[in-house]
Parts: C-alpha cells; structure tokens; sequence
C-alpha cells in the first residue's frame, strides 16, 4: 500500500472490511430485524393462543404450574404477558433424556391456566432473537463473534462516510440501468438514507455485549456494586411454602409507581430463603432495565427495591435500551423494523456491488464472493420463512418439536448456500428468490388453512398481530418476486472477448 | 493482487495487525487506565471506562488504516496505547 490520500484509504478499508464477515453482518442484520417483532412473532408462532389476561394473575398461575412441574430448578425466570405479547415465558430447568441431565428449557404458559398443555412447542420469535447475537453457537463463540461482526460494520461504515464526497447529492441520485454505477448509487442512497439508525444500531450493538468482549476494566468491587437490584439468598436446605405471589406482585406495582411488571425471577425455589425478584416492564422507558423490587418468598416480606439513578451505569442502560427498541409506541417500533430493512439492503447491495466493481474478475475468490453471496443474501429470507413453515406443518405432539423447527431453518439456509455456489449466479438469484417469493407470499394462505385464523377474520377481531404479519409476509413475497424477475430481465453487458472465443 | 509487490504486502499486513490486535490493545489499555484512575465509585468508573475503550477500537483502527504510512499509523498506535497503559501501571489496581 504505497503512501496515498486518506479518503482512498478509507475507500479501500470499506471494500474489504465489509466483505470479511460480510455475509454473516447480512444474516445479523436480518435475523436482528425479524427480532423488533419478537413478540409479535412468538404469538403468530402460537396461534393457540387466543386469550388474554391481567399480568399479575398469568404470573400467579404460572408460578404455582411451576411449584409443581419444576420444583428441583435453581431458578425460574418469567416474562410476564403484555400488550404485545399473550403468553407468559418461562425459563426453568428440568431433567431430561437417558441420563435425566437437568437442561434449560424455555416454555410459553397460557396466560389464564399458567400451563403449557395445547401449546405447541416452538421457540418462536426468541430463536431468531438469540440467532441475531449467538449465531446458533455454544456460549462464548457466538457471541464473540457477534461482537466482532458489529465492530466490523462500525468501522465499515465509518469508513464509507469518510470516502464519501457528496453525501447529500447521493440521497437523491440513482442512475438506473447503469450497472455498476447503478448499484454503487442504491448502495449509497440506502446506506444514506438511515445512516444515523445504521451507526447507532451498530455502535449499541456492540455495546451489548460489551462487558464479555472488553472485561479488562473490570474489579472484585466493580462487579459486586454493578447490579445493586440483583439480590439474592443462598439455599438453606430447609423446605418452606411460598407465601402467597399476588399480594407481592401487587405490592410490587404500587412501589413501581403504577408501572407494569416485566419479569420475575425466582432464586432456590421451595427453600426457606427463596427471594422472588420483580422488575418493572421497561416498554415505557428508554433505559433497558427498570425498577426492581425483591421479596423473601417464603414470607412475602420485602427485602429490596432499587431503581437505577447511577449516571454513567443509567447511560450505558439506555444505550442498551436503544438497541433493543422496545421503549416507545408501535410506530417506532416499525421505524426500527424499516431502517433494519434498510440496513440489511445495504449489506446485500454493498456485498453485490463487491464483485461488480471488481467485475473481470474471474479468479476463484472472485468467484466464491459472488457465489456466497446469491446463497447467503437469498438463503436467510428464505429460512425465516421455512422456520414458519414448519411452525404450521409441524404436528403438534412431535417430540423434540421446537428443535425441529430450528433444524428446517438451518436445513434451507444450508440449501440455499449449496445452490449458490452451485449455479451460476443469474440462475442462482432467479431459483433461490423464487422459491422465497413463494415461500412468503403462500404463508398467509398455510397459516389460515392451517389454523382457521384469516385475514377477515383478524380484521373482525382488531387482531393486528396476526393481519401485520400476512401483509409483512405477502410484501416480502412481492419484494422477493421482484428480484427474481428483474434478474430474469436483465440483459447483461457483452462480456468482453479476451482471445479466441 | 498479483502485481502487489512484497514490501506492499508487508504494509498491508502492518495495517490489518494494527487495525484488528493494535486498535484492541489500545481500548483495553485506555479501558484499564480509566476504570483504574477515574475518581467514581469503582461500578461507575468501570462502565464509563469501558464506553470510552468501546468507541477509541473503531477510532484507533481508522487511524490504523488511514495514517499515511504503517510507520506512522504504528507510531501512533503505540503512543495512545503505551501511554494508557502507563497510567494503568502508575495508577495500580483497584481492589
């Protein structure tokens, strides 16, 4: 790299610092997107459920489903039912398989009788939620790499501002039908268009998990003084009955200031010193992480409440908070659903634009980056939706249902990777987008047949959840439609003659 | 790429080390000195140090790849870098 001017730099740092995780910041920023709608999702993903309940009672119910199903678990954790999403979702362990090994098992309750019983096993929107930062890897790995992929499009974009000349000319230009120049101006204006949601997304992203990936700072009393509402008891071995939940979770609400309660957690439940943990739903505050109130179970007593007043910890909550978007009405959740969109265009345009820009080339990488990407960019759409499809196809006694669900949307990913380096990438992008436009568009007409719940009858019933999700599914079917046939259509250029043809 | 020579390799090289394992050394640095010397309670001084080490990474690995020459993107890797972890060092741990 001889001596050059600094926006070149930049120029060349975008160019390749996009493409080293590339494919994977599109399946982040993809997955990260469905993730704004995760409770929405988890209940298109239960359509059993169609009752509704007040919070307190669908948490009381639940904790007495688990005093019984679950009394061995060092701890429960329970999302309490809200405005967007029906039921209540526990975490609790459980013995399981030849050996009885106690595993982690997540299980959404009915908000009325706090049992699982006819609801279907699925993780619903939670595992594109986990997707989007584990990746599907053991614990740290995903994560760490997660990290290293946000941190990469940080740079990225930082570095693409900077070779930038006429940021604000690029918002308006698009020169169709100009090849290479016409998806260097979709790249920018796309990119342009949301930047500050781009940097911000990307910046709190990394922020998240940011106490795994830079520890350093760390000490012995640092740690312990972090978390002042994170109270808890060790086990005594004495068995005691719980005193009565509601009086707390009521108790708890009023020390919340009429706020609603998120979660609860339980620590050594059944013990003499089990403490139950409520925290308050943060749905109406920018900081993630609320109010939390903790109690002695065995007795109802009170024992702690905290509510975040430290400024720089209150900064970092709400930087957090940022990232995940669930503060504020649902018009800003489908900003946050459309800028994520947005981004996830760029990466597929940015990654598309790679080997256009370097077009001529005809090397094995060239071509592999080409390859990789027809696969990957139509590979994650289509495996969303093949998750849904089996979401509906899937019987719902079948053991190991939830696992199932998961093996489909890793089954067409893989596919789809397979067939893009396989055909060439004209025929690639036509076979694999339209199979997505089908598998998208079809969605709502298998999830009516499938559980009787139709678009008029949503309408009928205000249910917005349920007709959203056949309009995002019917408009990402067209989009998908539209790519297939605009590849179809293209003419491309007479490829120069380089000796005897 | 065929036609790069070796020495532009090897500042190429220079460039990606500094970029990913420098820009890294140095947020670790600046967090360390940070959370050490900040007069906050220790939780806070912790987290306003890691905000500051998390934004200097993407910082310190523009100017990895930016500064004229890998001579000087280094040069100015090792002052930021070394400087931080001399006050980490001065500076002691915190119990």
């Amino acid at each position: 790299m001889k001596p050059r001017s600094f926006r070149q730099s930049m120029a060349w740092l975008h160019g390749w610092s996009g493409l080293v995780l590339g494919w994977l910041l599109f399946a982040i920023a993809a997955s990260g997107t469905a993730s704004v709608f995760k409770n929405e999702i988890s209940d298109w993903m239960r359509p059993e459920v169609t009752a509704h309940a007040d919070p307190i009672e669908a948490l009381a119910t639940a904790l007495a489903y688990l005093h019984a199903a679950a009394p061995n678990s060092p701890s429960w954790y329970l999302t309490a039912p809200d405005a967007r999403a029906s039921t209540t979702l526990a975490l609790f362990q459980v013995p399981k398989g030849v050996d009885g090994k106690p595993v982690w098992h997540t299980r959404a309750l009915d908000p009325v009788t706090g049992r699982p019983d006819g609801i279907r096993d699925t993780l619903g929107g939670e595992f594109l939620y986990r997707f989007h930062f584990e990746l599907q890897l053991p614990y740290p790995w995903g994560r760490m790499i997660a990290s290293a992929a946000g941190m990469l499009l940080l740079v990225t974009l930082i570095a693409g501002i900077i070779t930038h000349k006429r940021m604000f000319a690029d918002f308006f230009t698009l020169r169709p039908d100009k090849g290479k120049r016409s998806w260097l101006d979709l790249h920018n204006a796309l990119g342009v268009f949301a930047l500050p949601f781009h940097l911000m997304i990307s910046l709190t992203g990394v922020l998240t998990l940011i106490t795994l990936t830079l520890p350093w700072g760390a000490s012995t009393r640092a740690i312990a003084e972090l978390s002042p509402g994170f109270i808890t008891r060790p086990t005594t071995h004495r068995p005691a009955p719980a005193a009565d939940s509601r009086t707390m979770l009521r108790d708890a609400i009023r020390r919340f200031g009429n706020g609603h309660i998120g979660s609860v957690a339980v620590d050594n439940p059944g013990d003499a010193a089990a403490v139950l943990r409520i925290s308050r739903n943060d749905a109406d505050q920018l900081a993630d992480g609320a109010a939390t109130a903790t109690y002695a179970m065995a007795t109802g007593r009170p024992i702690a409440f905290y509510a975040e007043k430290r400024p720089a910890k209150r900064t970092y909550d709400v930087l957090y908070g940022l990232h995940l978007g669930r503060f504020a009405p649902t018009f800003a959740h489908w900003l946050y659903f459309v800028c994520g969109l947005l981004l996830t265009a760029t990466i597929a345009s940015g990654l598309v634009l790679w080997t256009r820009s370097r077009a001529g080339g005809t090397g094995f990488g060239h071509l592999l980056v080409a390859r990789l990407t027809v696969g990957a960019v139509s590979g994650m759409p289509l495996a969303i939706a093949a998750f849904f499809w089996a979401n509906r196809l899937l019987p719902a006694g079948m053991p190991f249902r939830a696992d199932a669900e998961v093996q489909w949307f890793f089954g067409a990913l893989g596919i789809a990777l397979i067939v893009g380096l396989t055909l060439r990438p004209r025929w690639g992008w036509i076979a694999l987008m339209a199979l997505a436009a089908a598998g998208w568009s079809l969605l709502p007409l298998l999830s009516a047949l499938t559980t009787g719940r139709n678009p008029a009858l949503s309408i009928a019933r205000r249910d917005w959840i349920f007709l959203g999700f056949d309009l995002v599914a019917l408009l990402l079917g067209i989009a998908a439609a539209a790519i297939a046939l605009s590849v179809t259509r293209h003419r491309p250029a007479p490829a120069r003659v380089r000796g005897p043809a | 790429m065929s036609h790069r020579s070796s020495s532009d390799r090897r500042a190429i090289a220079a460039r990606v080390v500094g970029g990913v394992g420098g820009s890294y050394a140095v947020a670790t640095a600046i967090d360390v000195a940070l959370a050490r010397m900040l007069p906050l309670a220790p939780a806070e001084a912790m987290v306003t140090a890691t905000l500051v080490g998390a934004l200097a990474m993407p910082t310190a690995a523009i100017w990895a790849f930016g500064a004229r020459t890998a001579k000087r993107a280094w040069g100015g890797l090792l002052l930021v870098g070394g400087g931080a972890a001399i006050v980490a060092l001065l500076a002691g741990p915190r119990p």
